[in-house]
Parts: structure tokens; sequence; C-alpha cells
């Protein structure tokens, strides 16, 4: 009796059981289309405050990984997702001078991603640049939303 | 004829999609890490260097290009004499962007071999208006033809680059 039931759950495992994967293949391939359009090979990632305009250009430039400083008013100013005390100008210039040394190329040194609101007036953008130019930062490079096609 | 359709009917072809599938996942993966949904692009700006340049005179009329830029109105200036080549003024706070890369392309077509341009904004322009501007005067636009040019070493050259080496200056 045991023999027999024993044998009759084993041809029962042994059916192959058949799965439709169709409808799943269709949405890995709708997933990889998706992806591949919005696929970025830079390693620059800036997480956009919620309030800050950015303004949109036709650039086509991919950005880079440098040292990043955002700037939505003259009292919310960030390096590298750390808010700073705008009023401390002090504790501004030390904070960038340390995210600089980070930066292992002397050639990446010369350059820093300024991410702004576009109401920003050019004389706070003015201020901005005069200071970092004072650390050794030659070339900026303004990050903006890619214009949509 | 009979027997090789009854073959075909008893083994069913099956196959083997584990390994595809195991690759499009891991794919999926990799796309998902690097994926950016809010499409970031840069566009460079230089501050001024001060450099003595001995000046060629046998050049004739360097360019000189500086846009001064105000909140109603854009100046293009050229020329070491610093003349005013065009002034765009702002309609209900709107500048005519077309207008003003009309103007710099036929610039470029008088000094093809000449890339650079110093922005002078005034203090109370806003940065998106630095942004549009600085996207007129840097390339082509997409439908336009590229700027075809014989180079000083009298090579044909074509380029669809307008004046994309940019510095900010400022008024003395």
């Amino acid at each position: 009796m045991k023999t027999k039931g024993f044998s009759k759950t084993h041809r029962k495992r042994k059916e192959p059981i058949d799965l439709d994967i169709n409808s799943l293949l269709d949405i890995l391939v709708i997933l990889l289309v998706f992806l591949l359009k919005s696929y970025n090979p830079s390693d620059l990632f800036v997480d956009i405050p919620s309030e800050m305009k950015v303004p949109i250009s036709q650039s086509t430039d991919l950005g880079r990984k440098f040292v990043t400083v955002k700037v939505l008013n003259e009292e919310n100013i960030w390096i590298e997702d750390a808010k700073i005390d705008s009023t401390n100008m002090d504790g501004f210039l030390v904070k960038l001078k340390e995210e600089r040394a980070k930066i292992k190329s002397s050639e990446d040194q010369k350059y820093l991603n300024l991410v702004m609101d576009g109401e920003l007036p050019y004389n706070t953008i003015k201020k901005l640049m005069d200071v970092a130019s004072e650390i050794g930062f030659e070339h900026f490079k303004l990050i903006v939303k890619a214009k949509e096609v | 004829m009979q027997v090789t359709r009854g073959k075909r009917k008893a083994g069913k072809l099956q196959l083997n999609l584990i390994p595809i599938l195991d690759a499009v996942f891991i794919f999926i993966f990799f796309l998902l890490s690097t994926a950016q949904f809010v499409e970031i692009r840069e566009t460079q700006i230089d501050i001024p260097k001060v450099s003595v340049i001995e000046v060629d005179k046998n050049e004739k009329d360097p360019l000189a290009l500086t846009l001064t830029v105000a909140e109603d109105k854009i100046e293009i200036v050229t020329g070491l004499e610093q003349k005013i080549y065009k002034e765009i003024v702002a309609k209900n706070n709107i500048f005519d962007m077309g207008d003003l890369h009309r103007s710099l392309v036929e610039l470029k077509l008088k000094h093809p071999e000449e890339t650079t341009a110093i922005i002078i904004p005034q203090e109370g322009v806003k940065y998106k208006n630095i942004v549009s501007i600085l996207d007129h005067i840097k390339v082509l636009a997409p439908k336009e033809k590229s700027i075809a040019y014989v180079d000083s070493k009298g090579e044909k050259k074509e380029t669809r680059k307008l004046f994309y080496n940019i510095s900010f200056g400022e008024k003395i």
C-alpha cells in the first residue's frame, strides 16, 4: 500500500508545470525600453530641493561629479547636501575647502557644479563665484534641466 | 508526410527562457540604478583671466565679442573700440532670443574661427535669463545648417558651435 502511494506521488511530481510567461516578458520588454531611454552614463547625481526651480536649457553636455553647491536664495545654501549657515562666511569657506580637498585630481579641483534657482539675481551668483574663485575654482558648471524633446 | 506531422506534434518544442530572464532581470536592476528621471545637463562658464596678450597688428579687426545684459536690454558689443553691433530690447520683460541668435550667427559667419565671448550681466538679471542667453550663444539650433568655412591654414571645416568659450566679465 505504501509503495503504491509513493509511486503515485512520484508520478505527479514529474509532470511539467506550464507557466504562461508571455505577459511577464511583455512587461519586462516595456520596462527595458523605458529604462534604456532614461539611462544616463554621467556619474553626477543631484538631489534638487523641491522648492528650487532649476532653469531648462538646450545644452546636451552631461554633468560630471565635482564639488556641488546648491543655492535657492541667499539664506538657503547647500554644499554637497549639507546645509550651510549663510551668515557665517568663514564656515562656508571652510566647508568648501574641505570638499575640494576630497577631490583627488588637481584638474577636477578647478571645477565647481552650481545648482541654482532660476529666479536668483546675478549679484548673488557673482558673490558666490568670487568666493569660490578665491579658493581656486576656475570653471563653473551650471547644472540645468534638459529640454524635453 | 503524416509521420513527420505526427512527430512534430508529439515533440513539443520548448525554449529554455530561464537564462534569458536571469540576464534581463540583472539588466533591469543595472538600468534602475543608473536611471535619472530628471534629466540633468550642464553648461560651462569660466571666470575671466587677466593676461597680457601681444596684439597682432596684421590681424584685421578682432571680434572681441561682449554681451552686456540688463533687465530690459541686451547689447552686442564688438571690436577693440567696443562698438554696439546690435541692441535687443525686451518687450513685456521678454527678449527676442531668435533675434539675438541670428545676430550671433551673422558674427560667426564673419569670424568663423572666433570662439570666445564675454557676458557682462547687471546685478538684477535673473539666472534663468542668463542660461537662456547661453543657450543661444553657444551652439546652432538642431534645425540650422552647419557653418562651413576655410580656416587660417586653408583647410575646409564645418562647425555647429558658435561662441562656446564664455566667461563672465565686469564693466570697467
